[in-house]
């Protein structure tokens, strides 16, 4: 059994907890729910033959209110920095939380997760100018409400993180 | 040390009175008062007066007045008043009383000291020193506050001191110990900082922040605390803080949805002013239109014939403004309107065919000038179905759906307009397909939305389909889309029967 802790991160109600409880416990819930501090929560995947156990690590949003401790980043091997299609101000959130990442360790994998793809009628910015954006990192695109894209991105995520593991 | 010259010490008082609610009263050698000033109302001016003892409202006074010394009493409890730092001053044979709002400093100090008490309280009971040489706290004070002592050793191996509450067996291996495991987990994390935090030997306290970990019943949520206690011993303290957990989350939740509603709220203000330019813009058309055509009418010489036609075409552009006029009027009128008033008894309720019929008719020409071809398919019996509708509105209803596939049908094709009974659901479906390019489906979610403007949409303001929808829900029926097969686009719209 491989163990990894994966961070999740970004702006306030992008849907960070959102996407957890739709990966872990396949529920959704139309209300938003501020975190406070961190919820852990655990997911056993298969990847490539290999069981790996991740350790989510849902952040509370990052704001004028609540700052991400850099000690809480210590030791994850990836993060999904989350983005909401509708609220273009929750792009540099997800920039900054990246690079504060990999500042701290420059082999942590991150992947971004361009989150409520379902509400295109409301998208900030059209999605080809989503995707030139969002530019440092793979792109995944979600939908923590109707369950789609969530699996595929921590899939690749789990891909990422045993790349080059036999 | 040097005094501080009167003109610089009158602008420091003044300044002190106008900031900080000084205030001040000179009182005689009998204790008296002979004169007060600055924000003397604010304390207890009402019980003070020229000419009164100050002993009388202030008890506190006596024995200091004679003593005739500089006093100093801070944070002075006052009776209808918050707290006061106080300076009495010899003056002559009298004295000067000073008074200053202490009611900031009290609030931090106390914040500070309540703090220090939980901390001191936490020490106390890992060296099982008295507390403040009157309380030994014991186990049952730390359970009531819901929190956990731990003792850990160098290695980082925690013990608990004292029983231990059943929350916090989570978090102890079989041997009733919690030691670093490297799971990733939220404490495991915590453990490193404390390490370092007890390795750098400094007093105070290092607090983990808040984590919340799932239970059999339900969510627990805590928050840990390395202390170094004077002799050097190192300590955890977890805190279950899910009741303040709760006051923390309420108070960020209110002042993040503020934002969030102040977010939307701005989109929509974009939004309607987008709608606003396009409204002005649907509406200047025609009337630019006939404009031109009045123009035209004015030429020397003008054909008979081409004068009518241009007349003609001034109608049209008049009606096209005025149907999208009533359009918007009706949509603002049926939200304020009741919505009750339509039937919900066969006597008196609109017969489904009959609209149909009549409406399709009314409709013909302007299919048949587009060249496209509109038939009708109802029920082979020709009985009436009565619908729980309002007549005139479903005629609208009817007219918006017909318009809607004219406008997306290509020249050469087929409108098809149907009606179909549901066995065993009361209802009937009414369906209107046409051969277009179909709906996408990213737009299919908000078809219906108000001020939705689909592709080809020509310009139009959407509020059609929003108006079938509101109608429609109104009556207790449904209303979807579909796609249809061969391609082309299926909108429906299913009432109930009203003849049982």
């Amino acid at each position: 059994m491989i163990r990894k802790k994966v961070c999740l991160l970004g702006s306030y109600a992008v849907g960070k907890t959102s996407l957890v409880r739709r990966f872990v416990y396949s529920e959704f819930s139309d209300r938003y729910h501020t975190t406070v501090g961190v919820k852990v929560d655990k997911k056993e995947l298969v990847v490539n033959g290999h069981e790996l156990h991740l350790v989510l690590w849902d952040l509370y949003g990052e704001d004028r209110w609540q700052e991400v401790r850099a000690s809480y980043l210590r030791g994850a091997a990836g993060a999904l920095v989350v983005v909401d299609a509708t609220r273009l101000e929750t792009l540099e959130v997800a920039r900054g939380l990246s690079e504060r990442l990999r500042a701290g360790d420059a082999n942590a994998k991150v992947h971004l997760v361009l989150n409520k793809i379902d509400l295109e009628g409301e998208f900030a910015v059209p999605l080809d100018e989503w995707r030139a954006r969002l530019d440092w990192a793979p792109v995944h695109l979600a939908s923590a409400k109707t369950g789609s894209g969530v699996e595929e991105a921590f899939a690749a995520l789990g891909q990422d993180l045993l790349a080059g593991r036999p | 040390m040097s005094s501080m010259p009167p003109h610089l010490a009158q602008a420091v008082w003044a300044a002190l009175c106008e900031n900080h609610d000084a205030a001040w009263a000179e009182l005689d050698g009998a204790g008296r008062v002979q004169a007060a000033g600055g924000a003397w109302p604010v304390f207890l001016g009402r019980h003070l007066e020229v000419g009164l003892a100050a002993v009388e409202p202030l008890p506190w006074l006596e024995g200091l007045l004679p003593a005739r010394e500089v006093t100093s009493l801070p944070a002075l409890r006052m009776t209808g008043h918050g707290p006061a730092d106080v300076l009495l001053l010899p003056h002559g044979e009298g004295a000067v009383l000073v008074l200053l709002d202490a009611f900031q400093k009290v609030t931090t100090i106390g914040r500070l000291q309540q703090e220090g008490n939980r901390l001191s309280l936490l020490a106390a009971r890992l060296t099982g020193r008295t507390l403040g040489g009157a309380l030994q706290p014991g186990d049952d004070l730390v359970a009531l506050l819901k929190m956990a002592v731990l003792e850990c050793d160098p290695e980082g191996h925690c013990r608990p001191v004292g029983s231990v509450a059943p929350w916090m067996q989570r978090f102890l291996g079989a041997d009733g110990v919690l030691r670093p495991g490297g799971d990733f987990g939220f404490l495991d994390n915590f453990l490193e900082d404390a390490a370092a935090f007890w390795e750098a030997g400094e007093a105070g306290s290092l607090m983990s922040g808040v984590w919340c970990e799932g239970a059999a019943d339900g969510e627990q949520c805590f928050e840990a605390t390395a202390l170094l206690s004077p002799d050097g011993r190192r300590a955890l303290a977890i805190e279950r803080i899910d009741a303040r957990f709760q006051e923390r989350q309420r108070v960020l939740q209110e002042a993040r949805q503020a934002h969030l509603d102040y977010d939307t709220l701005r989109k929509e203000v974009g939004k309607k002013e987008v709608l606003l330019q396009c409204l002005v813009h649907d509406l200047r058309a025609p009337l630019s239109n006939m404009v031109a055509v009045l123009d035209l009418l004015q030429s020397p010489g003008l054909d008979p014939a081409k004068a009518a036609a241009l007349l003609q075409l001034a109608g049209r552009q008049a009606e096209r403004q005025d149907a999208m006029m009533r359009e918007l009027l009706a949509i603002f009128a049926e939200e304020v309107a009741a919505l009750s008033d339509f039937a919900t008894e066969a006597s008196g309720a609109p017969d489904l065919c009959a609209v149909v019929r009549s409406r399709c008719h009314e409709r013909g020409p302007a299919f048949e000038t587009a060249g496209v071809d509109l038939s009708v398919d109802l029920p082979a019996d020709g009985a009436p179905i009565p619908v729980a509708a309002h007549e005139d509105r479903l005629h609208r209803v009817l007219a918006n759906l017909l318009g809607n596939a004219l406008q997306h049908a290509p020249r050469g094709s087929r409108v098809e307009v149907q009606v179909r009974t549901v066995p065993g659901e009361g209802e009937v479906e009414l369906s209107v397909l046409d051969r277009g390019p179909g709906v996408p489906p990213a737009q299919r979610e908000h078809l219906f939305d108000r001020f939705a403007r689909g592709a080809g949409s020509g310009g139009t303001v959407g509020l059609g389909l929003y108006f079938c929808r509101s109608m429609v829900r109104t009556w207790g029926g449904r209303i979807g889309y579909r796609d249809r097969p061969g391609g082309g686009a299926e909108f429906w719209i299913r009432l109930r029967r009203l003849d049982g």
